[in-house]
């Protein structure tokens, strides 16, 4: 571990995938986006500048807000209480925690990622992963899709420091938002109507 | 003007227009119709890199545009993609008016041909899979139906398409760190398990291609299949525009056998799942997997002779996958569901659209005198040497041919259906079209052999 202080927004990070996963209801699965993209924001702030770490704080935060637009067209029924289905998803989640962690010092070892940046992208990937195995619904394979791309998105920029590909990357995060909410709300239109 | 203004820049801004005509269908079709004939016929006839003349007026042509230092280059070598591409929409931009789909397809997929064209165009390379995604979000509004759900085929479209994005980027990034030395023997491994991964998440290469008959069987068939039929063609060309590029990759010793098992994996059990199949839809995705399978095969060639197979084969694949869709479509009508238990005697209201789609299977199947034949006799005779992939290549054939013997006695047996005939002018007209270009490829397999690859090798050789 390079750097202590990076246990408390990768906490935060690995807290929040698990209230995602848990999906107990559209709500709390969008605060929890949020507060993920704000745990990436102090990771991305020792790769980048203030500007571009500022861009993507803004991107994550504006793909929850425009997936919020859909509120109306989301089911209020939430779930109480720890059923058997979501014990299987803490179980899976912290097998996948397990996993990112043993391959982070690998990645370390191939990239030259530091190895807590490696594990909150693996972290995240297989969390996004895990959410789009588990769902069938548009809302949360976006969201699934979207954690999946936080993920790639914080190892990449380790990576590639060019611009141009991080601005488009982030266009395909808000499109990919932008798309998430048309279908929930063109599919719901007339069954709400 | 450049070459990638012409056939990027102004699709792109082209599809902006339409989008706000999309009330004024008659115009929208005749605007995308005209451009689309216009940018193929200057695909096929101008050269890149020369002036083009309109009378007095000299427009040059260079290969080349830059934004922001990135470099998108079409070259002659690309002309026979465009020409391509730009023809079908001529035929996708009819068909949509035939069978009356949704208004927003025709300014849409001028956007995903677009972008699919800078996906091929641009260097670095690793910047096509951030176009080849921006396709794939672009498409999502005209394969989704107001107010009808959102199937599994669909995200699970989305979901695939867009893991492969990560992984083709990492390739990228691998690649350009070790193209001054090649001695990190662990990166280009990597970087080639990245490459074969987002490839194989692109294209629905096995196993990784079980959404495909799920996706044709959700809400608008006929998006699905514009989608099918122009996304694999597309990205197979990425890849092989790729491929081309890396000696060492070219050379390597496993990517020929990978190729062809996973190419004759998604032929036989494409095939051999289609003929279990009862739903019309799932039948035609599947066939759609069996055609990416030869395509794979075809690959792996690696020689001019196999070059000449892979052309020939994405050349019919797209007729086959025109007609077999825009048939479907028709004899689909305004049911969601059409199996084989509804379609039976339908051959009396429907008798053109029945007819194309059986030649359009009969065809994907490689029947003689049909347009897969001659691609499928270079393609078997130049695997003599590999016996096991050619009898699983034509296991997969023979399902498809089962399968569609079995569409062919429910069209005419059954009970007899009294309806009058449903299909209208333009219908027939582009069905019958269909029809008589694969028939002409496969009854003259030497005068296309002659005219169209002489064309074609003259392109693949210039620069």
């Amino acid at each position: 571990m390079q750097n202590w202080l990076n246990l408390i927004p990768i906490f935060f990070i690995l807290l929040t995938s698990l209230v995602i996963c848990l999906g107990t209801s559209w709500r709390s699965i969008l605060v929890a986006m949020a507060i993920m993209v704000f745990g990436l924001f102090f990771l991305y702030l020792q790769i980048w500048d203030i500007f571009m770490t500022g861009a993507k704080l803004i991107t994550g935060w504006m793909c929850a807000a425009i997936l919020s637009f859909t509120t109306a067209y989301q089911s209020n029924v939430e779930e109480i209480g720890i059923t058997p289905k979501r014990l299987f998803k803490i179980m899976a989640l912290i097998m996948v925690w397990m996993v990112a962690y043993v391959i982070s010092s690998r990645i370390n070892d191939l990239f030259g990622v530091s190895p807590e940046i490696a594990f909150t992208a693996l972290a995240l990937i297989g969390s996004g992963l895990l959410q789009l195995g588990f769902s069938s619904q548009t809302f949360t394979v976006i969201v699934g899709i979207l954690i999946f791309f936080f993920g790639f998105e914080i190892l990449f920029a380790d990576l590639e420091n060019s611009i141009l590909v991080n601005a488009m990357i982030l266009a395909v995060d808000l499109l990919v938002a932008f798309v998430g909410a048309y279908l929930i709300t063109i599919t719901r239109q007339e069954a709400n109507e | 003007m450049s070459a990638p203004v012409i056939w990027i820049v102004i699709p792109f801004i082209a599809a902006l227009v339409l989008w706000f005509l999309q009330d004024k269908r008659r115009l929208s079709l005749l605007i995308s119709v005209g451009l689309s004939f216009l940018l193929g016929l200057l695909a096929l006839f101008q050269n890149i890199n020369s002036a083009f003349r309109i009378g007095s007026v000299v427009i040059n042509i260079p290969s080349t545009m830059t934004i922001l230092g990135r470099n998108f280059i079409l070259g002659n070598d690309d002309r026979i993609f465009l020409a391509f591409i730009f023809l079908s929409m001529v035929f996708w931009c009819f068909s949509a008016q035939a069978v009356g789909t949704s208004s927003k397809f025709i300014p849409i997929s001028f956007a995903v041909v677009s972008f699919l064209i800078a996906a091929l165009s641009v260097e670095p390379f690793l910047y096509s899979a951030i176009f080849v995604e921006l396709a794939v979000i672009v498409c999502l509004p005209i394969l989704v139906k107001r107010g009808k759900p959102v199937g599994k085929g669909i995200l699970r479209f989305l979901i695939f398409q867009s893991l492969a994005m990560p992984f083709i980027l990492l390739a990228g990034w691998i690649l350009s760190g070790v193209q001054t030395s090649f001695s990190d023997l662990r990166q280009l491994y990597l970087a080639a398990l990245f490459l074969g991964l987002g490839f194989a998440f692109w294209l629905g290469i096995f196993p990784f291609h079980f959404w495909i008959p799920e996706f044709c069987e959700e809400n608008d068939f006929f998006a699905n299949g514009f989608v099918l039929s122009i996304f694999p063609a597309s990205i197979i060309l990425i890849m092989l525009d790729f491929i081309n590029g890396l000696t060492w990759l070219r050379d390597s010793a496993f990517l020929v056998p990978v190729l062809r098992v996973c190419g004759t994996l998604m032929i036989a059990t494409g095939g051999i799942w289609a003929a279990m199949q009862k739903n019309l839809r799932r039948v035609i995705g599947y066939v759609a997997i069996l055609q990416t399978g030869f395509l794979l095969v075809d690959i792996s060639l690696q020689t001019e002779l196999g070059t000449k197979p892979f052309y020939f084969s994405i050349l019919s694949r797209g007729l086959e996958m025109g007609l077999l869709i825009l048939a479907l479509k028709i004899l689909q009508g305004e049911d969601q569901e059409i199996n084989l238990s509804n379609i039976d005697g339908k051959f009396k209201e429907y008798p053109l659209a029945t007819i194309g789609l059986l030649v359009g299977m009969f065809s994907s199947a490689g029947l003689p005198l049909l347009a897969s034949f001659p691609s499928r006799v270079i393609l078997f005779t130049s695997l003599t040497d590999t016996p096991n992939i050619i009898y699983w290549n034509l296991a997969g054939c023979i399902a498809v041919l089962l399968i569609t013997c079995s569409i062919l006695r429910h069209f005419f047996g059954g009970r007899i259906s009294h309806g009058s005939l449903q299909e209208t002018r333009l219908q027939e007209l582009l069905i019958g079209a269909g029809l008589i270009i694969i028939l002409i490829i496969g009854v003259f397999p030497s005068v296309i052999n002659q005219t169209l690859w002489s064309k074609i090798s003259v392109l693949l050789t210039m620069k």
